[in-house]
């Protein structure tokens, strides 16, 4: 008789303590096999709503394979799931893993889009909606050539090349952008960096029914788009960084932060980020109270826009009003202003390390929270240890700095400076959350801990990683920075700490024969 | 756990904790003589077991048999070194009182291999364990009305015995499982290319599905055969085996609750200033629940049959006369259960639920704020509450909130998790004793 048969017969004529009834265990929401899962967000994307877990089912015919999600709610009880059957092209080095790429909730639908193995890279997502009142799911769609298309037999009835999606980019919670790009005689699936290379020549904004909505086109022959760009947006505005060397610009480069109207595409202020006195590199954009706040790394001013990352001077925080289009203040904290708390370069070197600064926070009285995390970039390796708090007055004058303490981490025949580090998740610093108004809470690990079942972690991994992981926990609050360390290793096994409602934190144990989760409260 | 609080445990389980009422704690005064009593009977009827199955036919049935049986014996004598089965000075002698009525009453029935025994689990349970045990869960005595109604269920119980369901039930389904039929089907299912999970799902099902045929039959015998024990035992009372059944129904209900005044008045006079913030609850309106979120509906999986159509059998079949109402003392069993609702606490402090031991020490703590057992019970908890959070392991002594708790469990877990550690710290130095 099979194992499986002889344990449900022990269930029947067996009772135990069961003690751990509180913790959810993978497997058990599901006999199929775990393959990936995700956040979802609240309407807002402001806290966390659920999770959505994606498993993998029998393999229905040579070219379709059934799969199966589970929705847990944000305190891990389990809410809905359903199967549904994915099309995939089947060919020799084709698995049919799917990442979930996107996941959207919008009322009471929820989007998420699935990529095979990152086949056709970035933004070429296969969409599907949930009911979530009913956890029906519909057929696969994708849009191409601004055109929606959905068909159960899409893959079957499409080659490959006409199978290609439009390349999007989730923007907050109300649609996608798409980059429109000027291709130098180049077919635009040659391969994503001759994509990525080609000149920006506009973008449109589509919604989440991946129906266009606006769109912005630039003059090439006047201004010439960089290929580098960023975006960011919320409910009510859409920003996005550009930057032109078009003769209007006399062969300069020129560089503005655009805001939108994100329901319009209506121009509503741009913003310069040079001037004459420094020469700045962006750290840190956000929108607040419909404010914009940009906080940049300054250096002395160079005319070719040069700098020498080991000559960083401060920091500069700019705010503007929004709906009022009005610049509000611009205040600076240089290293030296750090000077009372610790012995410091003017280049900001403390103890032969470098902070790069990764988190702001602006408090209801205007202070601005900020942590950061030390560096340090050798001939041939890199360094990163200890984090890093500033509490600075509404005048951006420090009111305090602090010094914690982690392991360091060293990446040998690896040389890289802030952006970078932060780009490629480098730092042991993994995310921060506001608990509630002027509370905030941060997580930093080793760097390696920050995978999990939200990364689907193998069980047989947590045996290569080392012993002593510890997750970090700083919590601002009653106005000071409290620090506490959880060990990451146990008699099970390893645990993986992972986001959660505002406030919590779920923690991931994986053995080789378990893998659990369980939502932890912040102890302070 | 910390030498402060393994101290404790023993101090809960092996002294008296002496109370005006006189009622003492989680009394397992002689339990050393208890367990080995229960270990020697226990290990005699395992042996006639392994006697019994060394004589079935079927190699591969045989075999298995005799791992389920080794396991099941390692697991009761695991348990039974655990403490999960007891002696208490005064709920055991109770329990013992109905069994030798029962036997007194039933001369030509043989239940000299039976053995009754109180158990720590927190359902509201009782069941035979097969060979010989019978065990009734502590919350049980707390929930039942009185001692008519254990009386039944525990005839009920010893009935499943006398049927040897327990055996038969796991030959039944291991004979069913090595069968040619059975092979043939999962021979068949390596073959196929596709859907395979999906058949094999289906071929599990039918399997469960099968068991729990089986099992109502079982139960429908033995609630018949448990019907005449308990008939021949309280003949003027007969209407109390359809009354234990339907009890059973609602004892899953909560029967008392926390309301905001309630924490009001417990911390009224201390330090802390409650915070109505504390007990705000998870909005599920958010959520719309799938009813059936399992692989296949659990509740069918059910070993007892629906209460209604049990009840409805016993009042067809022996035809029940419910005009016979007589009148008995109850005042000894509500005295006892009375006092029981505090070993519960203790018991849930002793399975390491201090989230359910605290909630349910609150809930007696709102009507006997001076009583030194529940104020020992509320600093234990809590320091155990403390501890757990501070090393972020709280979800394994306290339950998330969920949309299947009451309103007021609910509240209660969220106040557990929004106590900042300083309050906590200041509600613990409230009962350190």
């Amino acid at each position: 008789m099979s194992i499986k048969i002889k344990k449900i017969i022990l269930f029947f004529f067996l009772t135990s303590f069961g003690l751990q009834a509180q913790i959810q265990k993978i497997s058990d929401l599901s006999n199929n096999q775990f393959l990936d899962s995700k956040i979802i967000y609240d309407n807002n994307g402001e806290d966390v709503w659920g999770y959505f877990l994606l498993y993998k089912g029998d393999k229905k015919s040579k070219s379709i394979q059934e799969y199966q999600f589970v929705i847990l709610d944000k305190n891990l009880n389990k809410v809905g799931s359903n199967k549904f059957q994915q099309e995939f092209s089947n060919h020799w080095f084709t698995e049919a893993f799917p990442n979930i790429d996107y996941l959207n909730k919008n009322e009471n639908e929820l989007i998420f889009g699935i990529d095979f193995d990152n086949r056709y890279d970035f933004g070429s997502f296969l969409f599907r909606k949930i009911d979530l009142k009913t956890f029906e799911i519909s057929s696969a769609y994708f849009s191409r050539n601004e055109q929606l298309i959905q068909d159960n037999g899409l893959i079957q009835n499409f080659d490959e090349k006409k199978l290609l999606p439009d390349f999007f980019v989730p923007v907050a919670n109300k649609g996608f952008i798409k980059y429109e790009r000027e291709y130098k005689g180049k077919n635009e699936f040659s391969s994503l960096s001759e994509f990525r290379k080609a000149d920006f020549k506009g973008y449109s904004f589509y919604d989440l029914n991946l129906k266009k909505k606006w769109e912005v086109k630039y003059k090439l022959t006047e201004d010439s788009g960089e290929n580098c760009y960023s975006e960011f947006a919320n409910d009510k505005y859409f920003v996005v960084r550009k930057n032109f060397y078009g003769k209007v610009y006399k062969g300069k480069n020129k560089y503005f932060y655009e805001v939108k109207d994100i329901s319009t595409g209506q121009d509503i202020i741009s913003i310069p980020i040079e001037d004459f006195k420094y020469t700045y590199v962006n750290n840190k954009v956000f929108i607040q109270d419909n404010k914009i706040y940009i906080f940049d790394r300054i250096y002395e001013f160079d005319k070719k826009n040069e700098i020498y990352q080991k000559k960083c001077l401060g920091i500069s925080k700019r705010v503007y009003d929004i709906d009022k289009k009005t610049f509000l203040e611009q205040k600076f904290m240089f290293w030296t202003d750090l000077a009372k708390f610790h012995k410091i370069s003017k280049y900001g070197e403390i103890k032969g390390i470098f902070i790069h600064l990764l988190d702001f926070k602006i408090t209801s009285e205007g202070k601005t929270m900020i942590v950061g995390e030390g560096y340090f970039t050798g001939q041939q390796s890199t360094i990163i240890k200890n984090l890093y708090t500033f509490e600075l007055d509404s005048e951006f004058k420090v009111e305090s700095f602090g010094e914690i303490e982690t392991q360091k981490t060293t990446y040998s025949d690896y040389v890289a400076y802030g952006d970078k580090l932060e780009a490629n998740n480098l730092f042991d610093f993994m995310y921060s959350q506001k608990i509630r108004s002027d509370e905030f809470v941060y997580f930093y690990s080793d760097n390696e801990v920050k995978r999990g079942f939200l990364d689907s972690v193998l069980p047989e991994l947590s045996e290569l990683l080392p012993d002593n992981w510890v997750l970090g926990i700083v919590v601002y609050s009653d106005g000071e920075f409290k620090h506490q360390k959880i060990k990451l290793k146990t008699n099970k096994g390893k645990i993986y700490p992972l986001k959660a409602k505002k406030g919590f934190i779920i923690l991931q144990e994986v053995s080789k024969t378990d893998n659990e989760i369980r939502l932890e409260k912040i102890d302070y | 756990m910390c030498k402060k609080c393994s101290f404790l445990v023993a101090f809960l389980l092996f002294f008296k904790f002496n109370y005006s009422q006189e009622h003492v704690l989680l009394d397992t005064i002689n339990n050393e003589v208890f367990k080995n009593e229960i270990e020697q009977f226990y290990l005699v009827q395992s042996k006639k077991t392994e006697a019994i199955i060394s004589q079935l036919e079927n190699y591969k049935v045989k075999e298995e048999m005799k791992e389920i049986f080794a396991n099941k014996k390692a697991n009761f004598l695991q348990d039974l070194k655990n403490r999960k089965y007891l002696y208490h000075k005064e709920i055991s002698p109770v329990i013992e009182k109905i069994f030798d009525d029962i036997k007194a009453k039933n001369p030509n029935e043989n239940f000299n291999e039976i053995k009754i025994i109180l158990a720590l689990g927190e359902e509201i349970n009782a069941y035979n364990y097969g060979e010989g045990i019978v065990a009734i869960n502590l919350p049980l005595i707390i929930n039942v009305n009185d001692e008519l109604e254990l009386s039944f269920i525990i005839c009920h119980e010893i009935a499943h015995q006398k049927l040897n369901h327990v055996f038969s039930s796991i030959q039944s389904q291991s004979q069913k499982g090595n069968s040619s039929e059975m092979i043939e089907k999962a021979k068949e299912l390596k073959k196929v290319k596709y859907n395979r999970s999906g058949l094999a799902k289906n071929e599990v099902k039918n399997f469960v599905y099968g068991a729990r045929r089986f099992s109502r039959e079982k139960e429908q015998q033995a609630d018949s055969l448990g019907f005449v024990y308990f008939r021949n035992t309280n003949p003027k009372f007969v209407l109390k085996s359809v009354e234990a059944l339907a009890n059973l129904k609602y004892v899953d209900k909560d029967k008392d609750s926390l309301t905001s005044k309630d924490y009001h008045e417990i911390f009224e006079n201390s330090k802390v200033v409650f915070q109505e913030e504390w007990i705000e609850t998870e909005d599920f309106q958010d959520y719309y629940y799938q009813t059936n979120t399992g692989i296949w509906n659990i509740d069918s999986l059910r070993t007892h049959p629906d209460i209604d159509l049990r009840v409805k059998y016993l009042k067809n079949t022996f035809k029940i006369d419910e005009s016979q109402i007589y009148e008995f003392n109850k005042l000894n069993y509500i005295s006892l259960k009375s006092k029981s609702k505090y070993d519960e606490i203790v018991m849930l402090f002793y399975l390491k639920e201090y989230g359910k031991s605290l909630y349910k020490t609150m809930i007696l703590l709102k009507d006997d704020k001076e009583n030194p057992i529940l104020k020992k019970m509320m600093y234990d908890n809590l320091f155990m509450i403390s501890e757990y959070k501070s090393q972020y392991k709280l979800n394994q002594c306290l339950e998330t909130e969920s949309p299947y708790n009451s309103k007021s469990y609910n509240a209660f877990l969220s106040f557990i998790r929004n106590l900042r550690k300083a309050t906590l710290s200041q509600i613990i130095s409230i009962y350190e004793y």
